[in-house]
């Protein structure tokens, strides 16, 4: 039985990581793993000459800013100010994501800014960035993380993520990419 | 029901059955469903998970005021509006003034039943409102004028060259029938209606309490542009999603994506607690936030003793997927917002007791919706109440009053009754079997022969079995049950031999009548009574066990005579006191070791799992334990062997046409087995299976597991 397996899996970040690959693989999720913020544009920058993108928009939180997202893409602009304008028509969106469950590769997000929240629903892609060490095994560890951040004062807007938006509403014919992003891209950064 | 209603199900049947779309979608569904969601629950305790899921939901069903108030205060304390509604024109009212006040023309909303279950658009629509649905599923059936027929796949009885001619005629040019085309267009069509929506409205998958917090699954991403792109939401709740702390939340949203689509947890959830900041027109503000609490029947339910247990529903459907008479016809056969068995519960709260009349009819008992239940609700025992209720209050149709109370409930008149017609069926048998009714009872043997009523009943057989058990190690009662008694004789000699040879002596004890089972599936309790205490009074002798061979039988005598009884104490424990010492056949001979001599006819046995045998005396081991201790029974098992045959007493009287289509897919998966022999532990199986196979040619021998044992004995 796979409940004895969690026991095993406890809280080694790279057994984490990797139980975390396998569940997203089965749900077309792209995941990378990077060192340093300097491997983390690297991925970007492939995701990018691959879909061929040609607008990208960010939200700078603490560490993308640390990253810095502006001017180290070729070939596009990124965009981290007044994106709101400029989301709808964007290729790609990046931001950056709070907790990994490991278990169900879920991703959770304190989504209370609004331009953080459009970033990740309206491009077709989303590259989510992650810290490696806010991996947890399961669902109730990630309400425990939460709890001790919050207590009640929980953010008005709390956003959990597990692979691209799908529907089977046609003939059960599974399709990526209705109303949210297609392509959901993780890059954990160590 | 009244007439009216009658002809419209059987109408809504009938479509449903000739319709080969529907049937090929939800027949290819139900087949794979079980295999994915058990699949999906492989790394979770299921029992484990429901057992959570039912502690929150009854927590917050007794603490059902303070957590509404609680709710309401933590939601207004971060900016929220709490607006209670009575019912449906309470809400929809208020969704509307709220509209005019605000100046919004243009509304999206993403899936929630509750709006579905007021009639929430047409209300808008009334008032010049215009409201899109942004659930591809609920698009579609909008576009069409339809609704769902089914609570998590709305469109599941589509097919995509009839979505192709709806989106054809929105768009203004022809779209092809490929799906990920469809899909790309509904993005983009509805990408414009989020932009543009002055509200966005959404259900409420939880309600938390602690927090004033609403949770909201879905795999599209719906939820989120409506929670997120309108400067106002508006949030649907029932009182029945209320969950009294955060954490409460974590079994729900294992439990419903599991069960409702194989998921571990759905692509989104998204968690809105108050108000929100937003940007309208490049101005930085808070999102207006107004959440309607929705009574619409579901605080009398929700104190209902009986009842309440339904504020477990999580709406994942999974009741549905199981359910062999859903699978046939599908969910507009239901005639209301909320399908199938838990459908005909809800539906009778939230649109009045006499509405789910109709619909509450279409569920077989076979009990199988209740063990995947991940709130763990007793659905069909809901559903038998719901009757006794309905018959209490309009009475027994005018037919089953002479047969149920008349006849079943007086047994000299039933047995005399019964001996007569065998003398009078002649014109009608053909050998065993009456393979043709007359006129209007056609439709009963259209699928299946009837067995031919006994020449001698079983009753009047015993007395001439010369019982050859001179110093007996046990003496039991065989509770026969009209099945044994008067169609299927040779189970009763049978059992009998097979006990014999094991030096137990078996009484029959004449005064014996009906275990009152037909009529409490009519809703006739009070005939139920009646049959309960005769039986009682008639198997309280000194024996050392009562065997039965009929489950459904023995569920009533284990259970449903007390439970019948329970105004009454002292019957009560006379009741309680008989059920103690029933055994199933099977169960009888496999707890003493029983094996089966070689001196057996070599056969290739399946076996077929009789709902009640299997889910109420949850004894499906048993005969198999049995059948596989001879070495001349080489065993092989069927697929699905736990669905019911279609028979489910006077179900396959009742809707034979349904019953048929049931049937047709057991005897399917009989034959794929390539088995001589089919052999179970119930009577009511035996008549549907044995008249099945002769009806539709299907050359195998189906037995009582008795009679296989008794061969060469």
């Amino acid at each position: 039985m796979a409940v004895a397996e969690d026991k095993v899996i406890g809280n080694n970040l790279d057994e984490l990581y990797d139980r975390f690959v396998k569940k997203a693989e089965t749900l077309t999720t792209q995941v990378y793993r990077a060192k340093s913020g300097n491997e983390v544009l690297e991925y970007i920058q492939k995701e990018v000459n691959e879909l061929g993108a040609k607008k990208v928009v960010g939200h700078e939180s603490e560490l993308l800013a640390e990253i810095g997202l502006k001017g180290k893409i070729e070939g596009v602009d990124v965009k981290t100010k007044n994106i709101v304008e400029e989301v709808e028509t964007a290729d790609i969106g990046i931001s950056e994501l709070d907790i990994a469950v490991a278990k169900s590769s879920t991703l959770i997000q304190n989504a209370e800014s609004y331009e953080k929240r459009v970033v990740s629903m309206l491009p077709k892609t989303h590259i989510a960035i992650v810290k490696t060490n806010n991996l947890v095994p399961d669902l109730p560890d990630a309400f425990e993380v939460l709890r001790e951040k919050y207590g009640t004062a929980v953010p008005p807007y709390l956003a959990f993520i597990t692979g691209p938006s799908k529907t089977a509403d046609i003939e059960r014919t599974l399709t990526i990419g209705v109303h949210g992003p297609g392509r959901l891209v993780v890059i954990f950064v160590d | 029901m009244s007439m009216l209603a009658k002809k419209e199900l059987t109408d809504n049947i009938k479509k449903a059955l000739n319709n080969e779309n529907l049937r090929s979608a939800l027949g290819s569904f139900a087949d794979g469903f079980v295999q994915d969601r058990n699949a999906a629950y492989e790394d979770e305790d299921f029992e484990a998970l429901r057992k959570k899921v039912r502690e929150a939901r009854d927590y917050a069903v007794e603490h059902l005021d303070e957590l509404a108030d609680k709710f309401q205060e933590e939601a207004e304390k971060r900016g929220a509006i709490v607006y209670r509604a009575k019912d449906a024109q309470d809400a929809n009212q208020y969704i509307q003034k709220l509209c005019e006040e605000k100046g919004v023309e243009t509304v999206v909303k993403s899936k929630s039943m509750a709006t579905e279950e007021i009639f929430l658009n047409k209300h808008l629509e009334k008032h010049d409102i215009d409201i899109t649905e942004t659930d591809l599923g609920e698009w579609i059936l909008q576009l069409q004028e339809s609704h769902p027929s089914h609570m998590v796949m709305p469109a599941i009885h589509l097919k995509k060259e009839e979505v192709a001619d709806l989106f054809s005629e929105e768009v203004g040019y022809e779209v092809s029938p490929e799906v990920e085309g469809q899909v790309e267009l509904a993005r983009q069509e509805l990408r414009k209606k989020f932009l543009s929506a002055g509200m966005g409205i959404t259900g409420g998958n939880l309600a938390i309490a602690e927090t004033g917090t609403i949770a909201l699954v879905t795999n599209e991403g719906n939820a989120r542009l409506t929670t997120t792109l309108p400067p106002i939401h508006v949030a649907v709740v029932g009182y029945e999603k209320l969950i009294a702390k955060f954490e409460d939340a974590i079994a729900a949203l294992k439990a419903l994506p599991r069960s409702a689509t194989a998921q571990h947890i759905t692509s989104y959830v998204t968690m809105v607690t108050g108000q929100v900041p937003t940007i309208v027109e490049g101005e930085e503000g808070k999102k207006e936030l107004h959440i309607i609490l929705l009574d619409n029947g579901r605080r009398e339910m929700l104190s209902d003793p009986t009842f309440k247990q339904a504020a477990r529903c999580l709406r994942c459907a999974s009741c549905l997927n199981v359910c062999p008479i859903y699978k046939q016809v599908g969910g507009h056969v239901y005639g209301h917002v909320y399908a199938g068995g838990i459908g005909s519960i809800l539906t009778a709260f939230f649109h009045g007791y006499e509405t789910s009349d109709d619909v509450q009819e279409m569920c077989i008992g076979c009990r199988r919706c209740a063990e995947f239940c991940p709130g763990n609700i007793n659905i069909p025992d809901l559903i038998l109440e719901l009757r006794r209720r309905l018959t209490e209050k309009r009475g027994l149709p005018f037919i089953f009053n002479v047969g149920i109370k008349g006849i079943l409930g007086n047994s000299r008149l039933m047995h005399t009754g019964l001996k007569l017609a065998s003398k009078f069926q002649g014109p009608i048998t053909d050998g065993d079997m009456i393979r043709h009714l007359p006129l209007a009872f056609s439709e009963i043997t259209e699928c299946k022969s009837l067995p031919k009523i006994a020449d001698k009943p079983f009753r009047d057989q015993i007395k001439n079995i010369n019982q050859k058990v001179d110093s007996p190690t046990e003496t039991v009662a065989f509770y026969a049950g009209c099945a044994i008694d008067f169609a299927y004789p040779e189970v009763g000699t049978s059992l009998v031999k097979v006990l014999n040879k094991e030096n137990i002596k078996v009484e029959f004890p004449q005064t014996q009548a009906c275990c009152g089972v037909p009529a409490k599936y009519l809703g006739d309790m009070e005939t139920m009574r009646k049959l309960a205490k005769q039986n009682i009074k008639a198997l309280e002798g000194s024996y050392d066990h009562i065997i039965t061979a009929c489950p459904t039988c023995a569920e009533a005598v284990i259970e449903g005579f007390a439970e019948a009884l329970a105004g009454e104490p002292e019957w009560q424990r006379r009741a309680k006191k008989v059920a103690s010492k029933v055994k199933d056949f099977s169960q009888y001979l496999a707890n003493k070791g029983y094996e089966v001599g070689d001196g057996t006819k070599k056969r290739k046995v399946t076996y077929h799992d009789s709902c009640h045998l299997t889910r109420s005396l949850r004894l499906q081991e048993k005969p198999r334990e049995v059948l596989k201790s001879s070495n001349n029974i080489d065993f092989v098992e069927m697929r699905d062997s736990d669905i019911c045959c279609g028979f489910g007493g006077s179900y396959s009287f009742k809707h034979p046409n349904v019953a048929k289509e049931v049937l047709k897919d057991k005897l399917d998966n009989v034959e794929a087995t390539g088995a001589d022999t089919l052999a179970m532990d119930c009577p009511g199986c035996l008549m549907q299976l044995k008249g099945g196979a002769d009806k539709h040619g299907v050359n195998i021998d189906v037995k009582h597991t008795a009679e296989i044992l008794a061969e060469n004995l």
